[in-house]
C-alpha cells in the first residue's frame, strides 16, 4: 500500500477510511502577522502604516511522528516582507516529545544561538467543542487556552491526527492544533496542507549547537533586559518562548 | 499498512485528591456494532468546560483514565464520522466502569435546522442587511449581544452565530477579515455601539473570487460594517507673563474616517515660531517636514525630516522674535483600501524680529594688527504665504504615482543701522563706517516632482522615474547710505560717501529627470542603472544707482551693475552592483556626469562655455556579524558647482569697507567622503558601543581671498585651492549599572579641520583641533520620574600659519540636565539646565560662564487632562547671554546679540476632543 497520498484542501474528497486516523506526516502552517496591529498607535506608526504591508506571511513545517515533532521555518512571501524582517530566526528549531512532555529548542535570541531545554509549558484548555471549521480538509473543534500568564490563545485541533502536538511549543490537546490566532501577538498559524507519505521523518531529532541553557532561566534573564521596553518587550518574550 | 498505536496522554498528572478515581468503559458504534478505534474521550470540568485529562480508544473501543479525584465531570467522546457523546458522570472512589457508550455515525443525524422568519429585513441581492440602530442593546455592549437580537440569527451560549439556520464560519469587518476570521474575537471584542448595519451573505471561496470560477464552496458569512470615526480633538492655550510676555495658540482637527481638516493659530514672543513636530502631525499637513520612506529595494526603511530656512526663527541671532502663524490642512484617503490619499495645506507666518548686538574682533597680519568693533540696530519684518500639495496614487499592485507641489511666498523688510570702527592697537582710528540701509525682498517659488514607480511580476525588478520642476524668482529694492571716514595716524585723512539704490531681480528655471531601474542579476544579487538629466537655468541682474543731483536715484553705475546668466545642463548614466546578504552586504559604482556650463555676461557681451567629466565611484561595505552589531564603510564622491552669486563679476559694495567681487574663473569643486562606523548593543547584558570616523576632503574647494589695504578696507572673493579636510570620530560607551537602573554612558570625540584662505595673496593655512569627552548619566521610570545630565568637556586648539596671535588653547566645559518629576497624581515638575564655563583667556575681558536655568509646575484636571494650567520661569537665575566666540585663523571675534532672557509665563491650557485624541510620538 505504498502508494504517495498528499492531502490537502482541494483534495478532501480522495481522503479515504485508510487514512481515518493519522500519526506521522507534515504540516504546513501558514504564520500571517497584522503588522499594523503590531506598530500601534502614533505619529511613526501612521506612516509605517501607509508604507508597510497589513500582513506578513510565512510559512512553517510541523514534521511529527512517533509522538514527537519538529517545527521549523520553510519559506515566506518576499512580498509581504517588512525591512525589520532581518530573517534572523528562520533558523530556530523546536523539538517537542509527547511522551516526556519535554522540550529542546534551538532558538536565536537577540545576539547568540541557545539550545533550550525545559519541560513542556503547562496550558490548561476550555474546550467549545460545538463550535467547529475546517483547516487543511480536516474538521477541527475549538480549544482556548492562556499562556504567559494572560496571553489568550484560541486554537483549533482534529481528534483525526492522533499526536497531541501543534506549532512551537504549543501542545495538550486530544489531537492536533491546526489553527491558532493570538490575538495580542496579531498573529495566526493556519495549517494550510497537510503531507502524510514520503515525508522525512528523521529528521526529528534533538537540534543540537548553540548555548546549553535552561529554558525557564533564560525566559527570567529576557523578562529582566526587556522590562522596560513596554509592550514590545512583552511581544518579544512572547515571540522568543512561545 | 499502517500502525496502529495506542496513546494515552498523561498531561495533568498531579492533582491534590485524597482519594482517586479511574474511569473505564468501551466506545461501540450504534449501527455496526463495531468499536470506534480511536475514538477521543475526555474528561471536562463541569462548570467552564476546562479540559482535563483525555485518552483515545483502542482498537476493540476501550478506554482507561486514571488519577482523577472524585467529583461530577462532562464526558466528551469524539471521532471523526460519530455524532458526538456528551454526559455528566459522578465519579466515586476507585474504579468506575461507565460500560458500553453509544455513538451513532453522523449520517444517521438529521441537521436540526431552525430556521427563523422575522420582520421585514432590507434584502440586497443575496446579502441581507440589518440597521444595527434599529435593534435596542444596553450601553456597552459587545456585537455579540447585538447579533442575539437580530431576527434570523441566533448565537448559542458557545458564542457559535447561526444565520438563516447555516453555521456563519466567517465574521468580518468592514470587509476585511478581523483576526483569521474566527467568528468569536469579532463579535465579543467590538462594542454595538460602533456598528452601523449587519450584512449576511454567502462569501465564495478565495479561490473563487481570485479566479472567477465559482466552485460552489461558499461561506456564510457576516459583516460589521462600522460607523464612519467623526470627531475633534484641539486645544486652546493662553500664555502670559512678565515682562510683556505672550504665548497663545489655538489648534483643532476634526476628522470623518480619513478625512481630516485641521487648522491653527499661534501668536507668541516666546520664541515659539512654528509648531512643534508633534503639533504638526496632528494640526499641520502629514507633510510638514517629516518623511518616512522605503529604500528601493525593500531592505530598509529611512527617515527625513527637514526644516525650511526661516521655520527655525527662534534661536540664533536674530533676537527676539514676535510671531504670528496660522494654516488650514485639508487630507482625505479614498479607494479601495484607502490606497489613494490627497493632502494640501495652506500656512501663513509673520515674523518681525528686532535685533540688537554687537562684534568685537582683533586682525592679526604679519606685518600690523588691528581691532573693529561693530555695532548692529536691525529690524526684519517677513512675511510667508505657502501653499503645498501631495497627492498618492496607488494605481494597482505595481504601479503607483506621488505627486508633489508647493507654491510659496515670502516677503521682507529690513531696516538697519550699523556702525563699525577699525582701530589700532592703541586704540587711535584706522577708519570707521556709520551706514543706514532699507531693503525690501520678495522671494517667490514654485516647485513640483512627479514620482512613478514600477514593480514588475519578477521580484526586486522595479523602474522608477522622477522629475522634478522648480522656478525661483527673487526681486529686492534698498537704499543704502553709508559715511565713511579713513584716518591717518589716529587724524582725519578723507571720507566718502555712499547713497544709492540697489536692485536686485533673480529668477531661475531647473528640470531634472531621475530614471532608475533594478534587475535582481542572482539571487541576493542586483543590478541598478540610472541616468540623470538636469538643466537649470538661472539670471542675475544687478543695478545700482546713484543718487543724482534731483535727489533721484536714476544714475546707473556701470561698475556695480551687471546683467548675468548662468546655465548648466549635466548628463549622468550610473551603474551599480549590489549584494545583500544575511551577514554582509556591499555595493560599488560609478556614475559619469558630463556637465556643460555657461556663463553669459550680458551687460559685457561675454559669452564662456566649460565642459567637465567627473566619475562619482562608490562603494560601501557593511558585515552584520550579529544582528546587534553592525560594521560599515563607505566613500562617495561628489560635486558643487559653484553659485551665481560667487561667479557674477561684480563688485558687491552693501558694506563699503568689506567690497565682495565675484570670480567668473571658478571652477566645480569636488569633494571626496569617507566614512567608517561601528555599532553594536547587547540586549542581556544592557551595554552598547557605538562608533564613527568620518573623513572628507575637497578638490578645488571654494575658499576666501580676501587684500586689506592700508585703510582697513577689504575686498574679497572667493577661487579655488586644495588641501582642505576634516576628520570627526566619535564614539560612545553606554551601560546600565545592574541595581539602581542607572544608565551611564562615556565617549571620546575628537574633531580635526584644515582650511585654507588667502589674505593679501599670502596663502594661511589654519589647523583646529578639538578633543572632548562626554559622559551621561540618566534614569527613567515611567509615570514617576526621569532625570538625565551629560557633561562634555573639550580642549580646543587652533593654529594659523600666517600669524600666532590668534592661535587658541582653551578648554570648555558644556553641561545640560534635565528632570522630571510626578506627584500627587496630576502635578508634574520639570527643570533643565544649560552650563557653560570656558578658560578664561586675557584677549578676552568680559565674563562668558554662564548658566541657564528654566523650570515649570503643571497641574492637570478633570478627566483625560481636559484642563492644564503651567507656571514656567525662563532662565531663572537671568544669565543667558547671546555669545559666541570664534577663533578664525589669523582673527578672533566674540560677538554679543540680544536674545530671550528672564521671564515667566502663566499658561492655561484646554484639551478638546471627542471620539479622538491627538497622536504622540512612536
Amino acid at each position: 500500500m505504498k502508494q504517495a497520498i498528499f492531502i490537502s484542501i482541494f483534495f478532501i474528497s480522495m481522503r479515504s477510511e485508510a487514512q481515518l486516523f493519522i500519526n506521522a506526516g507534515k504540516i504546513e502552517y501558514e504564520v500571517k502577522v497584522n503588522n499594523h496591529k503590531t506598530f500601534g498607535d502614533g505619529i511613526w506608526a501612521e506612516m509605517m502604516k501607509d508604507k508597510l504591508p497589513q500582513f506578513s506571511t510565512k510559512y512553517y513545517g510541523l514534521t511529527f511522528d512517533n509522538n514527537q515533532s519538529l517545527y521549523k521555518f520553510e519559506r515566506k512571501d518576499e512580498t509581504t516582507k517588512t525591512p525589520f524582517d532581518q530573517g534572523e530566526n528562520e533558523d530556530d528549531i523546536w523539538y517537542n516529545d509527547y511522551n516526556t512532555q519535554t522540550f529542546i529548542d534551538k532558538k536565536f535570541v537577540f545576539d547568540d544561538t541557545y539550545n533550550l531545554s525545559d519541560s513542556l509549558m503547562k496550558i490548561e484548555w476550555k474546550l467549545s467543542p460545538n463550535e467547529t471549521r475546517e483547516f487543511a480538509g480536516f474538521m477541527c473543534r475549538k480549544a482556548t487556552g492562556v499562556i504567559f500568564d494572560s496571553v489568550y490563545v484560541f486554537a483549533f485541533y482534529t481528534d483525526e491526527i492522533t499526536v497531541s502536538g501543534g506549532p512551537m511549543g504549543l501542545h495538550g490537546l486530544p489531537g492536533m492544533i491546526m489553527a491558532v490566532t493570538i490575538p495580542r501577538m496579531h498573529t495566526s498559524w493556519i495549517a494550510t496542507k497537510l503531507q502524510v507519505n514520503g515525508v522525512n521523518t528523521s529528521i526529528i531529532k534533538a537540534p543540537t549547537g548553540g548555548k546549553k541553557r535552561k529554558g525557564n532561566e533564560l525566559l527570567e534573564k529576557v523578562k529582566k533586559a526587556t522590562s522596560d521596553w513596554g509592550n514590545w518587550g512583552q511581544q518579544s518574550v512572547w515571540n522568543i518562548f512561545l | 499498512m499502517k500502525k496502529v498505536l495506542l496513546v494515552l496522554f498523561l498531561t495533568f498528572t498531579l492533582f491534590k485528591a485524597f482519594s482517586q478515581s479511574s474511569i473505564k468503559g468501551t466506545v461501540t458504534d450504534s449501527v455496526e456494532k463495531k468499536n470506534p478505534e480511536n475514538a477521543v474521550v475526555s474528561i471536562l470540568r463541569q462548570n467552564d468546560s476546562a479540559l482535563l485529562k483525555f485518552t483515545r480508544a483502542t482498537k476493540d473501543g476501550k478506554f482507561n483514565i486514571g488519577q482523577v479525584s472524585e467529583g461530577n465531570y462532562l464526558l466528551m467522546v469524539t471521532h471523526p464520522y460519530m455524532g458526538d457523546f456528551f454526559d455528566i458522570i459522578n465519579l466515586k472512589p476507585g474504579e468506575n466502569n461507565l460500560g458500553q457508550i453509544f455513538m451513532t455515525p453522523k449520517t444517521k443525524l438529521l441537521a436540526d435546522v431552525i430556521v427563523k422568519s422575522g420582520s421585514p429585513i432590507r434584502i440586497k441581492g443575496d446579502t441581507t442587511v440589518y440597521t444595527a440602530d434599529s435593534f435596542k442593546v444596553r450601553a456597552g455592549a459587545n456585537v455579540e449581544e447585538l447579533l442575539r437580537r437580530l431576527p434570523g440569527i441566533q448565537v448559542d451560549k458557545d458564542g457559535k452565530i447561526t444565520a438563516m439556520g447555516e453555521k456563519v464560519t466567517k465574521v468580518l469587518v468592514d470587509g476585511e477579515e478581523f483576526f483569521g476570521t474566527d467568528p468569536g474575537i469579532a463579535t465579543k471584542n467590538l462594542r454595538a455601539d460602533a456598528v452601523k448595519e449587519v450584512q449576511v451573505f454567502d462569501k465564495k471561496s478565495d479561490q473563487a473570487e481570485f479566479t472567477g470560477i465559482d466552485d460552489g464552496v461558499k461561506d456564510k458569512t457576516i459583516n460589521l460594517k462600522m460607523k464612519q470615526q467623526k470627531g475633534y480633538f484641539g486645544k486652546v492655550e493662553l500664555g502670559g507673563g512678565l515682562k510683556d510676555k505672550y504665548n497663545n495658540s489655538a489648534m483643532v482637527n476634526a476628522f470623518k474616517n480619513k478625512r481630516k481638516l485641521a487648522a491653527y493659530g499661534i501668536m507668541s514672543n516666546t520664541g515659539q515660531t512654528n509648531l512643534d513636530w508633534q503639533d504638526a502631525q496632528n494640526y499641520g499637513g502629514s507633510n510638514s517636514g517629516i518623511e518616512m520612506g522605503m529604500t528601493e529595494d525593500g531592505g530598509g526603511m529611512y527617515m527625513s525630516i527637514s526644516s525650511s530656512e526661516d521655520e527655525s526663527f527662534g534661536g540664533g541671532q536674530n533676537g527676539i522674535p514676535q510671531n504670528w502663524s496660522g494654516g488650514l490642512h485639508y487630507s482625505n484617503k479614498f479607494g479601495k483600501d484607502n490606497k489613494q490619499s490627497f493632502n494640501n495645506g495652506y500656512k501663513y507666518n509673520k515674523v518681525n524680529a528686532p535685533m540688537n548686538g554687537s562684534t568685537f574682533s582683533r586682525t592679526f597680519l604679519p606685518d600690523s594688527s588691528w581691532l573693529t568693533n561693530n555695532y548692529t540696530n536691525r529690524f526684519n519684518s517677513t512675511v510667508k504665504h505657502a501653499y503645498n500639495l501631495t497627492m498618492d496614487l496607488n494605481l494597482d499592485s505595481s504601479n503607483s504615482l506621488k505627486w508633489t507641489a508647493g507654491i510659496n511666498r515670502k516677503n521682507s523688510k529690513s531696516d538697519s543701522h550699523f556702525f563699525s570702527e577699525s582701530l589700532t592697537e592703541n586704540k587711535d582710528s584706522i577708519n570707521n563706517s556709520d551706514r543706514n540701509s532699507n531693503n525690501n525682498t520678495e522671494n517667490s517659488s514654485i516647485t513640483t516632482t512627479l514620482l512613478w514607480r514600477h514593480k514588475f511580476k519578477k521580484l526586486s525588478r522595479t523602474l522608477s522615474v522622477n522629475t522634478d520642476f522648480s522656478w525661483y524668482k527673487t526681486s529686492s529694492d534698498g537704499l543704502l547710505y553709508s559715511l565713511n571716514k579713513y584716518y591717518d595716524k589716529g587724524l582725519l585723512n578723507h571720507t566718502d560717501t555712499t547713497d544709492q539704490r540697489n536692485l536686485r531681480h533673480n529668477e531661475s528655471n531647473s528640470i531634472s529627470t531621475k530614471i532608475a531601474y533594478t534587475e535582481p542579476l542572482a539571487k541576493d544579487f542586483y543590478l541598478e542603472l540610472s541616468y540623470l538629466f538636469s538643466y537649470k537655468n538661472n539670471a542675475n541682474d544687478r543695478i545700482t544707482n546713484r543718487k543724482d543731483a534731483n535727489g533721484k536715484y536714476e544714475e546707473r553705475i556701470d561698475s556695480l551693475s551687471n546683467d548675468f546668466i548662468f546655465n548648466q545642463l549635466v548628463n549622468t548614466p550610473g551603474l551599480n552592483f549590489r549584494v545583500n546578504k544575511k551577514k554582509y552586504n556591499f555595493s560599488f559604482g560609478t556614475s559619469v556626469a558630463f556637465s556643460h556650463f555657461i556663463q553669459k555676461d550680458l551687460s559685457k557681451d561675454l559669452n564662456r562655455n566649460y565642459n567637465y567629466t567627473n566619475f562619482f565611484p562608490r562603494f560601501s561595505y557593511s558585515f552584520k556579524p550579529k544582528p546587534s552589531q553592525n560594521f560599515r564603510f563607505n566613500y562617495n564622491g561628489s560635486t558643487t558647482a559653484p553659485s551665481l552669486d560667487q561667479l557674477q563679476p561684480i563688485r558687491v559694495n552693501t558694506d563699503p569697507l568689506n567690497i565682495y567681487i565675484g570670480n567668473p574663473d571658478l571652477k566645480q569643486s569636488f569633494q571626496h567622503n569617507l566614512n567608517m562606523n561601528f555599532g553594536s548593543y547587547n540586549v542581556l547584558k544592557e551595554k552598547g558601543l557605538w562608533s564613527s570616523l568620518n573623513f572628507n576632503t575637497t578638490q578645488n574647494a571654494f575658499v576666501q581671498s580676501s587684500i586689506v589695504d592700508s585703510v582697513g578696507k577689504r575686498t574679497y572673493q572667493t577661487i579655488n585651492a586644495n588641501g582642505n579636510y576634516n576628520l570627526n570620530l566619535y564614539s560612545d560607551y553606554n551601560f546600565k549599572l545592574p541595581k539602581s537602573k542607572l544608565r551611564l554612558g562615556i565617549g571620546p570625540t575628537v574633531s580635526t579641520y584644515r582650511s585654507i584662505e588667502y589674505l593679501n595673496n599670502i596663502k594661511n593655512i589654519t589647523h583646529t583641533t578639538s578633543y572632548g569627552i562626554r559622559v551621561n548619566a540618566g534614569k527613567y521610570v515611567e509615570n514617576k520620574f526621569d532625570f538625565n545630565i551629560a557633561p562634555t568637556f573639550t580642549l580646543n586648539k587652533s593654529k594659523a600659519s600666517i600669524s600666532t596671535s590668534a592661535n587658541s588653547d582653551y578648554w570648555q566645559l558644556e553641561t545640560w540636565a534635565n528632570a522630571r518629576v510626578y506627584f500627587l497624581k496630576s502635578f508634574e515638575l520639570n527643570t533643565n539646565v544649560n552650563l557653560e564655563i570656558r578658560q578664561k583667556d586675557p584677549r578676552f575681558t568680559q565674563n562668558n560662564n554662564y548658566t541657564t536655568w528654566n523650570a515649570g509646575l503643571t497641574k492637570r484636571f478633570f478627566k483625560n487632562n481636559a484642563l492644564e494650567v503651567s507656571f514656567n520661569i525662563n532662565d531663572i537665575l537671568d544669565e543667558n547671554r547671546g555669545y559666541s566666540r570664534n577663533f578664525n585663523s589669523y582673527s578672533f571675534t566674540e560677538n554679543y546679540y540680544t536674545t530671550l532672557r528672564r521671564f515667566w509665563l502663566l499658561s492655561l491650557r484646554w484639551n478638546i476632543s471627542k471620539n479622538g485624541k491627538p497622536a504622540k510620538g512612536f
